[in-house]
């Protein structure tokens, strides 16, 4: 989902880089997603973003939500991935990222534009 | 409410009422949702599913939800099979393991599927074509439990989703339609190429994987990502009443073309039906979508929509064992389900 930002490397992931990569999270591998079509945890549409690309060409009007919000705005799941991302930058000492990632993690207490 | 309860009516999706319910069996919406602190369901741990279903439920009773749960892993098979009858849980949900479950109203317009593929599927079911009331009364249901569990939604892709076919908006809004004038013309096959050239899709009476039986179809959006809840609701409800139309129009058409062969059709089945000592529930199934359509042209005048409706939900093999009171082998169901055809045929004539 961030990749866009440029910051974040397959290998940045804390996992196997090349094709065969594994959601720190969940345990969830590429071949187990290409088996069976199932994410085994949020977080994986940030790590299997690739693989998903094609799915979203194939059957998905675009690649953005414009439909309904939670009223209490992008769920804590979205904390708990940041506070993830900063702990592998840190264990890394990328200190430019961890401050990337807490700026992030500032912006998104801010109210919501409506 | 108990189980053993709901054999007492046909339920919301065959209540046979409803805007062109002559056609439309029943709208029908469903939402996906993941709570945000757990795994989808394919590597939740046993402890996982079981949190999840707390959860749930203790947001069902925190929102003063007036949905009933049921715990699908202690029911019995029979009790499963008859809740899949009922449209109120899947094929998926009833074979599958761990702490899952179901909660419904009385009247059945609303449920939740707990840990099928998704942590809920919530659904809404309205007789007719009824979109609109079918969203406004999701959309509702779906505030509520919002205020008690934190779902999986992202601000780029939306309510996340085990499946990335669902991811965003989490929808699917389905109708399903009993099309028996267009299943006997050639036109059938070409109107569904254009309806899947628009991204809807086709699916037998029980959804996905499932083939089309009987004449009865379920069209379907199949985006879900890049498109708001209302413009999809709006790419079915600008198409659904073309086809309508084009079943009327095929109706009309066999009526003035082949009314002997259409009305011997017709009473052919309403005979079997009516006189048959043992029969299956697919070939029952295939005589009343006969039958339901003769009521529609005028061509039967002595049963009604609703009665019809009653057979189709009460022939299904749990139904029939459910109200028989106990499980039955599949010859003793087929002599059982034709004995209970002879006898309500007699009750409908007064006799």
């Amino acid at each position: 989902m961030n990749s866009k930002n440029g910051h974040e490397s397959e290998d940045e992931k804390g996992v196997d880089s090349g094709s065969n990569r594994k959601c720190p999270y969940c345990g969830l591998d590429t071949k187990g997603f290409r088996t069976t079509g199932r994410l085994g945890c949020p977080l994986d549409y940030d790590t299997f973003a690739a693989e998903i690309a094609p799915v979203f060409r194939s059957s998905q009007a675009a690649s953005l939500h414009v439909g309904k919000w939670p009223k209490r705005g992008p769920s804590r799941f979205e904390a708990l991935k940041l506070q993830f991302e900063l702990r592998l930058a840190i264990e890394r000492q990328d200190y430019e990222t961890a401050a990337m990632i807490r700026d992030r993690m500032r912006d998104r207490t801010k109210p919501r534009e409506s | 409410m108990t189980i053993d309860e709901l054999t007492r009516s046909p339920g919301e999706w065959l209540k046979g009422s409803g805007p062109e319910s002559d056609i439309v069996i029943c709208s029908r919406i469903r939402l996906a949702r993941n709570l945000a602190d757990f795994p989808f369901i394919s590597k939740a741990s046993r402890s996982d599913k079981s949190d999840i279903v707390s959860q749930i439920r203790d947001a069902l009773h925190e929102s003063d939800s007036p949905l009933s749960y049921f715990d699908v892993e202690k029911l019995s098979d029979l009790d499963r099979q008859f809740l899949v009858e009922r449209h109120l849980i899947s094929r998926e949900l009833k074979e599958g393991e761990g702490p899952r479950g179901v909660a419904f109203n009385a009247d059945e317009s609303a449920s939740v599927m707990v840990n099928e593929e998704d942590h809920l599927r919530i659904q809404v079911m309205r007789s007719g074509l009824a979109l609109t009331e079918a969203w406004e009364q999701i959309d509702e249901l779906d505030n509520r439990f919002e205020e008690h569990l934190d779902y999986a939604f992202s601000q780029e892709l939306g309510y996340l989703s085990a499946c990335p076919t669902n991811v965003g908006t989490g929808i699917r809004v389905g109708v399903m339609l009993h099309l028996p004038a267009l299943g006997q013309t050639e036109q059938l096959d070409k109107f569904f190429r254009a309806l899947q050239k628009i991204y809807l899709s086709v699916r037998g009476l029980h959804g996905e994987g499932t083939q089309p039986y009987g004449d009865f179809y379920q069209i379907s959006n199949q985006q879900t990502l890049g498109k708001s809840e209302q413009e999809l609701i709006k790419n079915l409800t600008d198409v659904i009443p073309q086809l309508i139309e084009y079943e009327r129009k095929a109706r009309q058409t066999l009526l003035s073309e082949k009314r002997q062969v259409l009305h011997d059709q017709v009473s052919r089945a309403y005979g079997v039906l009516k006189t048959a000592h043992t029969i299956s529930s697919e070939e029952t199934m295939l005589l009343l979508s006969s039958v339901r359509m003769g009521i529609n042209l005028g061509l039967i005048d002595d049963l009604d929509i609703a009665q019809v409706n009653e057979l189709f939900i009460n022939t299904q093999p749990a139904h029939l064992q459910k109200i028989h009171g106990q499980t039955l082998a599949v010859d003793e169901r087929n002599v059982l389900r034709a004995t209970y055809l002879r006898k309500k045929f007699q009750e409908f004539r007064g006799e």
